[in-house]
């Protein structure tokens, strides 16, 4: 150590001090009061470390750096901190998740809103309401399988090393697949409208109750199941309770749909709780979700 | 143009090991110095907890981009300092009177004035060292240390208006406290 150091700002001087209680918002008479009483901390000066005992100290530190930074926690560093900033890290979650997707989704996805596109252009009696509540739910499907299927690809452990928690992760993915679903069933919707006869809302619920509703069960189901069983079993079933519903009401060709648009946007509501409730469970349920030894 | 400190711990905490040297540099004086008065005068315990606060921000890695890192570490030191003295073992070995004199300014003085400067300076600290950790830290980091009142607010996590409160009850304690100790020692 050296002797010591001198008093450093501000009480080096008593203008200085002056100064920082000027700072301070006191009157001037406050003042003079005030450095009377403090100038004789300057008196009390403290030891300062050499050169050597720094360099001693880095060297201590030096094996606590972290290790160079990968660019996913960089990104998280990059972003303001609040709210915004979690928006923010989830909007570049959703872009790094593109790339995680494979083709298929892309495509299979695509092919299924063609082909229920094809199927009320080659039956027109149809009913188009029954086209969609069909087509809603298998786009969820393929959907979740897709991308959220990390556990069957042992693929869990790696994503959860990752700095973005599970829930932020799935809520990324989450959004990403809905969106594309959703632009899906709204250009199904607007191929299906012209000829349709009902509202453009109405044709909307349609498809967009179920897929919420498959969503949020299939994925609920998953914290317990395999992603491919969940899926699977939550189409299978919706299908029945489709088939169900057609044969209480008017038959295959009917316009008007098995399921009241009451019944549907409950149904919907029903897949956004058990969205939450999933989103909400998610981190208590991945470390049962992880494979077991032996 | 040299890198701000908020530029140095990016660089430290995005695993570049040549930028911790020059931080440490800046802070290791002003940091050991706001810890042995905050310590009143203990040494070697101030050593151990500037080493500890740095430590601390290493592994910790939870600081953000737009946030000031000298109230950063200064808050970091605070509450390992006062996390020492809530234990109990702390606490039994924390008289004043224990300790080595404290430093004093003029060492180029002759004996008779560095006895005096030395006597002023065991007053201060013992002043300094009776009073509450909240106002004492206040003070150190306001006159010692050169924070300004939005620093000591980061620092302190308490609001601007409760930083000027403790800033002025602290300076009246302490006067009335340096008359105390300045009768008591003559």
């Amino acid at each position: 150590m050296t002797p010591s150091n001198s008093p450093s700002w501000p009480l080096d001087s008593a203008d200085h001090l002056a100064a920082a209680l000027r700072e301070d918002g006191l009157s001037e008479d406050e003042i003079a009061a005030t450095a009377a009483a403090l100038l004789p901390l300057a008196h009390w000066t403290v030891p300062a470390p050499t050169p050597d005992e720094t360099r001693q100290l880095v060297e201590r530190l030096l094996p606590q750096v972290p290790r160079p930074a990968s660019p996913v926690r960089g990104a998280l560093r990059a972003r303001p901190a609040g709210l915004a900033g979690e928006f923010w890290l989830v909007l570049k979650l959703v872009r790094t998740q593109v790339n995680i997707l494979a083709p298929s989704f892309w495509l299979a996805s695509a092919l299924v809103v063609a082909l229920g596109g094809l199927l009320v252009a080659a039956a027109p009696n149809l009913s188009r309401s029954l086209v969609l509540q069909v087509v809603g739910p298998l786009l969820a499907y393929i959907s979740t399988a897709s991308a959220f299927r990390a556990g069957g690809l042992h693929m869990l452990e790696f994503e959860l090393a990752c700095p973005p928690s599970p829930r932020q992760l799935t809520l990324a993915r989450l959004g990403l697949v809905l969106s594309y679903d959703l632009g899906l069933g709204l250009l199904l919707n607007l191929l299906l409208w012209p000829q349709s006869g009902s509202a453009f809302w109405l044709l909307t619920l349609h498809w967009l109750a179920p897929l919420l509703l498959a969503a949020g069960l299939t994925l609920l189901l998953s914290l317990r199941l395999p992603i491919g069983q969940a899926a699977a079993l939550t189409y299978t079933g919706w299908l029945v309770a489709l088939a169900l519903a057609l044969i209480n009401s008017n038959g295959v060709q009917s316009p008007i749909s098995p399921i009241p648009a009451g019944a549907e946007v409950a149904l919907g509501a029903a897949g956004l709780v058990l969205l939450a409730i999933m989103l909400l469970a998610l981190p208590r349920a991945v470390p049962g979700m992880l494979p077991r030894r032996g | 143009m040299l890198p701000t400190d908020e530029q140095l711990i990016a660089h430290v905490m995005a695993g570049e090991p040549a930028a911790l040297q020059p931080l440490v540099e800046r802070y290791h004086g002003p940091l050991l110095g706001y810890l042995y008065r905050l310590t009143s005068g203990d040494r070697p315990l101030a050593e151990d907890l500037v080493q500890d606060t740095f430590e601390h921000v290493l592994r910790q890695d939870s600081f953000r981009p737009g946030w000031r890192f000298k109230p950063w570490l200064y808050a970091i030191a605070t509450h390992l300092t006062y996390d020492h003295f809530r234990t109990p073992s702390a606490r039994r070995t924390t008289e004043l009177d224990d300790r080595a004199a404290p430093e004093h300014a003029d060492d180029a003085a002759g004996p008779e004035e560095q006895a005096q400067a030395a006597s002023l300076a065991r007053q201060v600290a013992d002043a300094i060292g009776q009073l509450p950790a909240e106002y004492r830290a206040a003070l150190l980091l306001r006159y010692y240390t050169g924070h300004s009142l939005q620093e000591i607010s980061a620092a302190l996590n308490i609001p601007l208006g409760t930083v000027k409160s403790r800033l002025s009850v602290g300076t009246r304690r302490l006067r009335q406290l340096l008359i105390r100790v300045e009768t008591e020692t003559r």
